[in-house]
């Protein structure tokens, strides 16, 4: 289930905070459990053993978990590294064994490819709900420990609904307070439902429209654009995947303020970054932290010379890379990152920084190309896309409409500009100054409501970020 | 004073939630529950995203007159001719070396247009694939009275730009233009409605074209398949009820002068769907395939006898 689907809006939602409000306090956490079961298995029902995987995974994390705060010191280590195995080896068999041994029978030599190479469909949110458990088991191992009891309390916590498919990656620490004791009042109520309607525009009102046309760009086929037009494709796209994505933090974000929890931000104007370290520090926060956290730091960070911190922002580009989708274009986009950022830590970024404008303008270039690469997951239909950006042709007696940027400019070009005064600060501050009028209010409900209308008339796509 | 302020948003939302969602989740119970009728509303998102209303269902589309003058032009082609084209037929023309080229032939090779002059008479009516035609096969010289999710249902009341001509609805063109061949390229934005309502409209308005150009050969389109992918997936828009569809107009045309061509075979894998790898959304063939497309109706029309031809 996703939260811009009618099921969700109409059904699941209100009922659940129907419940949930009239619940007596002790009870609410369990509620909170059995309503994001109910949730995720709304949403898998056509394979129910996702569900039975997320539950065993469940119990299997808080066993080990228990063991390794009851053992501690290097037995505990061992049992950190059975929940690694386990979690990373799960995320490996539905998301990377298909990747992995396709390029294993490319090496092999003809008729010795003996591995399937097939490619399950992905349980939702596994990759979200792995990074999440892992940096809970390794801060128990770290010295957090394992409250007794607390059983129930962290399964709640590991399938919160809100957060469970997308995110934000929280740490266990981060809400652990608010599921011990939380308060619900009529400000935090009126807060998430704020929140929440704004995500819910940007997915379904602005991401969903936008979209449409990276949709039908795909449909004409890379060959046959004209530069214009395959120019505002990945201007589309880099709109479609910030409104889509932060639209769906933000309602996560608006549910947890509803019932009476903080979760973190995951994204703080990302388009208007200097820099694309700046960019990475704005952009899907929770996921940058966690590597940070888990991978860059314990490999040494920045601190033991160039060259290691160059080795360790390697690695963490690629497995960023790598996160994202098992093809070898997410490896490649992980590596043009490396090399942006590389380049920023050698002075570049100093030099963004103290000229605004050279900052936006090269990041008016490297958001949307980087995006392009993290989009086509087809090396060589990238390699048509980057030609055609540069009006380059694609071979010959390729068909170009030549007139096609007017065709679509006229039915997109309004919401290209709507998209990019929305990634501006600017409604931000305006909703600061006038939010709580009761223009605003009306305005948020029309949203609401237009939304549902929109998602109604079938005007709705899933969220791009489910697919990682 | 505050909590008055934070009450306002969450009591607008919640009583507009008791006020419509009852009504909504009823509509929206009503229309999935089991052999509830399609809607023509419900599908307004059909093929191609346009905006707007739908016609009314069913009823005639008849121009006066028209039904008179399609049975006199009915009397062109004999009953039972086989009309139907497809690319098998193109393949099946035997190619000729100069040496094999006898007389006849050679002045009827002389007399074949080139694909700019058959082009220039010709006129095609449909929806977002005809645009594609439009677009990316470069066929100079034909008109295009056509825009996505164009059905037989609001052929006759929208008016459309057409390019070189301007923004007329499908009569006026079809009284202000004469056209030598004319190829009528919907159905598949039609799938939602109610099925005897689009075989019906579908005929009566191959009626009304013939009858408002008598002279022209009517080439009847099969549409498209959708990739095996969309075809698994969609319960309107799938392979089964495209075929199921051509089928009809395949037996409209031959109980009529027009001629029914299935492109199918140029576009299909092995299980009859539209190859994957020809198409980025599952519908529609990638812009360059629009090409091969627009050469093989030239093929198919220039070296296939026309109805007259053949009853002359």
């Amino acid at each position: 289930m996703v939260f811009s689907s009618l099921s969700f809006l109409l059904g699941f939602m209100p009922v659940f905070f129907l419940l949930y409000y009239r619940m007596p306090k002790n009870g609410k956490n369990g509620l909170l459990l059995i309503g994001s079961i109910v949730f995720y298995g709304l949403g898998v029902w056509r394979h129910p053993s996702y569900l039975l995987l997320l539950l065993i995974s469940m119990a299997v994390n808080i066993r080990i978990g228990k063991t390794i705060s009851d053992k501690g010191g290097q037995a505990g280590k061992r049992w950190l590294y059975l929940g690694l195995i386990w979690n990373f080896g799960i995320l490996f068999l539905f998301k990377y064994r298909g990747f992995f041994c396709e390029n294993l029978n490319r090496l092999l030599p003809a008729g010795m490819a003996v591995l399937q190479e097939s490619r399950p469909e992905l349980p939702p949110g596994i990759s979200f709900y792995t990074f999440q458990v892992v940096s809970w088991l390794i801060d128990v191992d770290r010295g957090a420990g394992y409250e007794s009891g607390s059983g129930p309390r962290i399964a709640t916590y590991l399938c919160m609904f809100p957060q469970l498919i997308a995110g934000p990656i929280i740490t266990y620490r981060e809400v652990e307070g608010a599921l011990k004791k939380r308060r619900h009042t009529l400000a935090l109520l009126d807060k998430g439902l704020r929140e929440f309607v704004i995500g819910l525009g940007m997915k379904v009102l602005l991401a969903n429209r936008v979209g449409n046309l990276w949709r039908e760009v795909g449909a004409i086929g890379y060959e046959s654009l004209s530069m214009p037009l395959a120019w505002m494709g990945i201007a589309a796209f880099s709109f479609q995947l910030y409104f889509d994505f932060c639209g769906y933090s933000r309602m996560a974000r608006g549910l947890g303020w509803m019932m009476g929890m903080e979760f973190p931000e995951n994204f703080r104007d990302p388009y208007q970054a200097l820099s694309m370290t700046d960019f990475w520090r704005r952009w899907h926060i929770t996921l940058g932290r966690w590597f940070r956290e888990y991978v860059y730091i314990p490999l040494g960070g920045s601190r033991q010379g160039r060259g290691k911190t160059f080795r360790n922002l390697l690695i963490v580009w690629l497995l960023t890379g790598i996160w994202h989708g098992a093809s070898w274009n997410y490896v490649l986009w992980g590596l043009v990152l490396f090399a942006l950022i590389g380049m920023e830590k050698l002075g570049l970024e100093e030099k963004l920084k103290r000229h605004p404008p050279m900052g936006h303008a090269y990041m008016l270039l490297a958001i949307p190309l980087t995006w392009l690469v993290f989009a086509v997951t087809d090396l060589s239909q990238l390699a048509v896309y980057l030609k055609r950006l540069l009006g380059l042709a694609t071979g010959s007696g390729t068909a170009v409409f030549g007139q096609d940027y007017i065709k679509y400019g006229k039915t997109y070009g309004l919401w290209l500009l709507l998209c990019l005064l929305c990634c501006t600060p600017l409604p931000g501050r305006l909703y600061r100054r006038w939010g709580h009028t009761w223009t605003a209010s009306l305005g948020l409900l029309a949203v609401f409501w237009f939304s549902v209308y929109c998602l109604y008339m079938g005007l709705n796509d899933p969220f791009l970020y489910f697919q990682f | 004073m505050k909590k008055k302020l934070y009450r306002r948003f969450p009591a607008l939302m919640i009583g507009s939630m008791l006020l419509l969602s009852p009504a909504l989740l009823l509509k929206i119970g009503l229309e999935k529950r089991p052999g509830a009728q399609k809607d023509e509303g419900a599908y307004v998102e059909s093929l191609v995203r346009e905006e707007g209303t739908l016609p009314a269902q069913g009823g005639p589309l008849t121009l006066p007159g028209a039904s008179e003058q399609a049975s006199q032009s009915l009397s062109r082609t004999e009953a039972g001719n086989d009309k139907t084209v497809a690319p098998e037929a193109v393949s099946s023309v035997p190619s000729l070396t100069e040496n094999e080229t006898t007389p006849e032939e050679t002045t009827q090779e002389k007399r074949a247009p080139s694909m700019e002059e058959f082009f220039s008479t010709v006129l095609f009516i449909g929806d977002s694939r005809s645009v594609g035609l439009y677009e990316y096969a470069g066929l100079e010289g034909a008109d295009f009275f056509a825009t996505s999710g164009m059905s037989v249902f609001r052929l006759w009341e929208k008016e459309v730009s057409v390019p070189g001509v301007g923004k007329l609805t499908l009569e006026e063109l079809l009284k202000q233009k004469q056209y030598d061949t004319i190829f009528l390229m919907t159905g598949i934005n039609e799938l939602g409605y109610e099925h005897t309502a689009i075989v019906k409209r579908y005929g009566d308005t191959m009626e009304t074209i013939q009858a408002l150009q008598p002279e022209t050969v009517l080439y009847v389109c099969a549409n498209l398949h959708v990739t095996k992918d969309r075809s698994d997936r969609d319960e309107i828009y799938n392979n089964e009820q495209i075929d199921w569809l051509n089928g009809e107009i395949a037996g409209l045309a031959e109980e009529s002068p027009a001629v029914y061509l299935d492109v199918n075979p140029l576009f299909d894998d092995e299980q009859g769907a539209l190859r994957s790898d020809y198409s980025g959304d599952d519908t529609h063939p990638y812009g360059k395939y629009y090409q091969e497309w627009g050469r093989w109706l030239y093929e198919t029309c220039v070296q296939t006898p026309r109805p007259s031809q053949e009853t002359d």
